[in-house]
């Protein structure tokens, strides 16, 4: 049994709703880490018996893990993996990446309930965003690309979390006090990822290497290639440009007949309606 | 590493990088006009919950210094460095500045350290291994340093110097893989293909090849830049740490 439980609310999960491991990889002499792995897992509150065309959830969650923090070279080293996130984790695992970004190993809960449904009354959508940088996570028994997840994290609001000052000293040594915000018991299954390319015409034996060498993963199931882009300074188009940098994405197991493949970045456009 | 105030550093990629802007009217390597360009920000566990925009920041610029060169990677031999530089005969490090952001808000403090040493001690691909120590304004130490560093022969050279030393003895100090960055070639309006106007002047000026990415500007209409910028496109050649501030 598969579950997730949200500021007290269990929530169960359905068969075959995994959280995802995804790597990055990037390639040499990047100024970052050249291995990146990241963990989400999408929650959906379904409408029951909509008609087609009408939107099919009342409200979606989505739980995300920026950076695990592992650097081992075969990612079935990934079993038995434990994380005890205090400050001093995080501060041995903060870095730029390679293009300026910070990573940091926060736990993100984002989400939204939709207006005028049960979980929101409300005429006015309700978003949801909290982070916490304590947590623990524990990764068991590898099966094929399976292992059975753990999480526990403590949560703040983002309005509460940011601030402007550093902690003190008796702030940094208390670490995840009363129950956890957020526990998850679930199953974590490796899915893909993105491989970073410099200049070349031919990105996939070089993707199949860098995975080999820094993963050992040795096969890549339904690689696609995305092209940088630049935009022409006279007519302002965007244009992909082969032959330059670029990222090949790809899976580790063929996506199930059933499934849909869900996008990374914008949770709008995978809300299934 | 930086040693700077009592914070921990992380360098940030793409912002510190080599630089060099290359003129149309530019003939030859010791024309060019070379930066060094570093961007720190304080780290560590107490600092997980600041962003990183709110977290004190340094940004240090080396500028307009002449690295006697021929091509890009001859860059591991270049030392502005109390012994090589007077051995050398080399004189002129650049102008160092450093702006230091305690708090997000807060004005910056600037600080001219006119009193510098840097050097390159080692490459690795396109990374250059670079030391710098940089020293308060008036303070004459860095002539008694000097003095006591430089050897009246070669043969009684004393011996080099290390971290712990400079840390002590300097205002900032850091050692830093730097990516050679970017080449900005300034070009022409009337040339037909820019891009390799600039891929060729970058190649035969420096021996660079194949930039990662390639953005070709025109400043003109844009409200940020004075007029004096509009004669030209600037065609910058990202070699390494493509980045957007």
């Amino acid at each position: 049994m598969s579950w997730i439980e949200w500021l007290g609310e269990k929530l169960p999960l359905e068969a075959g709703v995994d959280a995802r491991l995804s790597v990055h990889v990037w390639p040499p002499e990047s100024a970052c880490p050249r291995v990146s792995w990241t963990l989400d897992l999408r929650y959906h509150f379904w409408r029951q018996n909509m008609p087609e065309g009408k939107r099919k959830i009342d409200a979606w969650l989505s739980i995300e893990l920026g950076d695990l923090g592992f650097y081992g070279r075969d990612w079935r080293d990934l079993e038995g993996l434990e994380i005890r996130a205090d400050a001093a984790w995080h501060g041995a695992h903060e870095y730029f990446g390679e293009y300026g970004n910070l990573n940091t190993g926060e736990v993100i809960v984002m989400g939204a309930e939709y207006p005028n449904t049960p979980r929101n009354p409300k005429p006015t959508i309700s978003e949801v965003h909290w982070l916490g940088t304590d947590f623990v996570l524990r990764l068991g028994k590898r099966d094929g690309f399976f292992f059975p997840l753990e999480l526990d994290a403590w949560m703040l609001p983002e309005s509460e979390f940011y601030r402007s000052m550093p902690e003190s000293e008796s702030e940094l040594a208390v670490f995840g006090e009363g129950p956890p915000d957020l526990r998850v018991i679930a199953r974590a299954a490796f899915v893909g990822g993105i491989v970073e390319i410099p200049r070349c015409d031919d990105p996939l034996p070089l993707a199949a290497r860098f995975l080999r060498e820094e993963v050992s993963l040795e096969t890549m199931h339904e690689p696609s290639i995305e092209w940088s882009c630049r935009r022409d300074h006279k007519t302002g188009k965007i244009e992909q440009v082969p032959g330059g940098t670029s990222r090949v994405k790809f899976r580790t197991f063929p996506l199930p007949e059933h499934c849909e493949e869900e996008e990374d970045d914008d949770h709008e456009d995978d809300i299934p309606f | 590493m930086l040693n700077f105030r009592d914070h921990d550093w992380l360098a940030v990629p793409g912002a510190t990088h080599l630089w060099v802007d290359i003129l149309p009217e530019d003939r030859t390597v010791d024309d060019l006009r070379w930066s060094l360009e570093f961007r720190y920000v304080a780290t560590g566990g107490k600092w997980r919950r600041v962003r990183h925009s709110q977290r004190p920041k340094l940004d240090l610029t080396v500028s307009i210094f002449r690295p006697c060169v021929r091509r890009w990677d001859e860059f591991e031999h270049v030392s502005f460095w109390f012994r090589e530089a007077v051995l050398l005969g080399k004189t002129e490090p650049g102008s160092l500045i450093a702006n230091y952001f305690p708090k997000c808000g807060l004005p910056a403090e600037h600080y001219f350290l006119d009193e510098h040493i840097w050097r390159v001690s080692g490459r690795n691909g396109r990374f250059l291994t670079v030391e710098l120590a940089a020293f308060g304004g008036d303070s004459g130490l860095a002539d008694g340093l000097a003095a006591m560093l430089v050897p009246t022969g070669a043969d009684d050279a004393p011996p080099l110097q290390d971290a712990d030393f400079w840390k002590e003895n300097s205002q900032l100090y850091l050692v830093e893989e730097v990516p050679f960055g970017v080449v900005t070639v300034q070009t022409p309006r009337n040339v037909a293909d820019p891009e390799a106007y600039a891929l060729g002047r970058a190649k035969s000026l420096l021996g660079l090849e194949f930039p990662s990415e390639v953005q070709i500007v025109d400043y003109v209409g844009s409200r940020m830049t004075c007029e004096l910028m509009h004669g030209n496109f600037y065609v910058h050649l990202h070699f390494h740490g493509f980045y957007e501030d």
